[in-house]
């Protein structure tokens, strides 16, 4: 009687721990890096100037984007190209577009002026194959972008022709160029 | 002896089926995140920009033989050269002109002299000045005549083309018995500056 009882519970004791070797709970744990772009600028207050410069955009040692915007000041004189800023990439996917487009269809102009007050110009995104003589709003494909692989493009000004200022009403004459960076899937 | 079930009850914690399930629910609509993801761009702006100041560009024409205006010598800023005067003509000498292209509505002119609009010889004494007029016909202040040192001009731009004046010089009439001899001298200087 004694055996035939501790055999029962022996019994017992196999299933019960054949059951408990079965079961198990799973959680996966997941975090979402989304495609992302930060663009900083470090801009010349003076054209061509570099001891000028200051840097606007993402701030990569605070990760912080800080003032999106500087203000380049550009001789009228000369039609050879003219520094106003480099431009950074950084992106987490292999390729990027960049954007460039201007608030006055990349002419200066005088808000005091006329049409005819107008100063066109082009810009010249060096390192960049084909982008060079940039007159109307631009795209292009920045290749080589990341992770961890920032592409710096010098953003030149050039006139096509010296401004005469004999012809143009005084005052200041100004477009603001707008950079955009955005990651490609 | 009683058995004790080596586990929670399912009603307890519920089943590992469906807590697994809901661990794939929650993957599954990561994964939908994944597929359709936000792309996060971004911007910054550069403003270029240039001053245009006021300014006017000019030059001359000097007529060696004053009065002569089919031969001129021509000047720019900085620059000089001479008329010889017949001071004998009690008329109006036309001794250069000077055209002027501005970018602002109004310009001045400024006429200044080195000896104050007198014919001088240093050699000459108290008699050895000859007062003259310096006249710019078409502007109003000096039409007349008159010594006047500023006057105004306008037609200018911006985007005028050149608008052109003749300086003429008026001796008047001349009793040359009562003038030492020699050469009889002054230095014209005009400026022009843009007004606002």
């Amino acid at each position: 009687m004694s055996k035939a009882v501790c055999l029962l519970a022996a019994m017992a004791a196999l299933v019960a721990q054949s059951a408990s070797a079965n079961d198990s709970v799973s959680v996966t744990v997941t975090g979402m890096v989304e495609p992302r772009c930060e663009v900083s600028g470090f801009v010349r207050q003076i054209a061509g100037v570099n001891a000028t410069a200051i840097g606007i955009g993402y701030d990569v040692n605070t990760g912080v984007t800080g003032q999106t915007f500087a203000t380049s000041r550009v001789e009228l004189a000369i039609t050879s190209p003219q520094l106003l800023a480099d431009v950074t990439a950084r992106c987490n996917t292999g390729t990027a577009t960049l954007m460039l487009a201007t608030d006055n269809n990349f002419r200066l102009r005088n808000p005091a002026g006329s049409n005819a007050d107008e100063i066109p110009f082009v810009l010249n995104l060096i390192g960049q194959r084909g982008a060079a003589g940039i007159a109307a709003p631009f795209t292009t494909v920045l290749t080589n972008t990341g992770p961890n692989r920032p592409q710096v493009r010098p953003l030149q000004f050039v006139l096509p022709m010296r401004a005469d200022p004999a012809m143009l009403t005084p005052g200041t004459y100004s477009d603001t160029i707008r950079v955009t960076i955005t990651p490609n899937p | 002896m009683k058995l004790t079930p080596p586990f929670p009850r399912a009603a307890d914690i519920g089943s590992p089926r469906t807590l697994r399930a809901e661990c794939w629910a929650a993957a599954a609509a990561v994964s939908s995140l994944a597929c359709a993801p936000a792309l996060a761009d971004d911007t910054i702006a550069i403003t270029a920009t240039a001053e245009v100041a006021p300014v006017c560009v000019f030059d001359g024409q000097v007529f060696p033989n004053a009065g002569n205006i089919t031969i001129g010598e021509q000047i720019t800023a900085g620059q000089r050269a001479t008329s010889l005067l017949n001071l004998a003509d009690s008329r109006d000498q036309a001794i250069g002109s000077f055209r002027f292209q501005c970018n602002t509505p109004a310009a001045a002119v400024t006429i200044t002299t080195l000896n104050d609009f007198n014919l001088v010889n240093p050699a000459g004494g108290p008699a050895g000045q000859i007062r003259y007029l310096l006249k710019i016909p078409e502007v109003a202040q000096l039409a007349g005549g008159f010594a006047v040192t500023t006057a105004y001009l306008d037609s200018t731009g911006p985007g005028a083309s050149f608008t052109e004046r003749l300086l003429l010089v008026d001796v008047g009439t001349l009793n040359l018995f009562n003038i030492a001899p020699g050469f009889y001298t002054d230095q014209v200087i005009l400026t022009i500056q843009a007004n606002q």
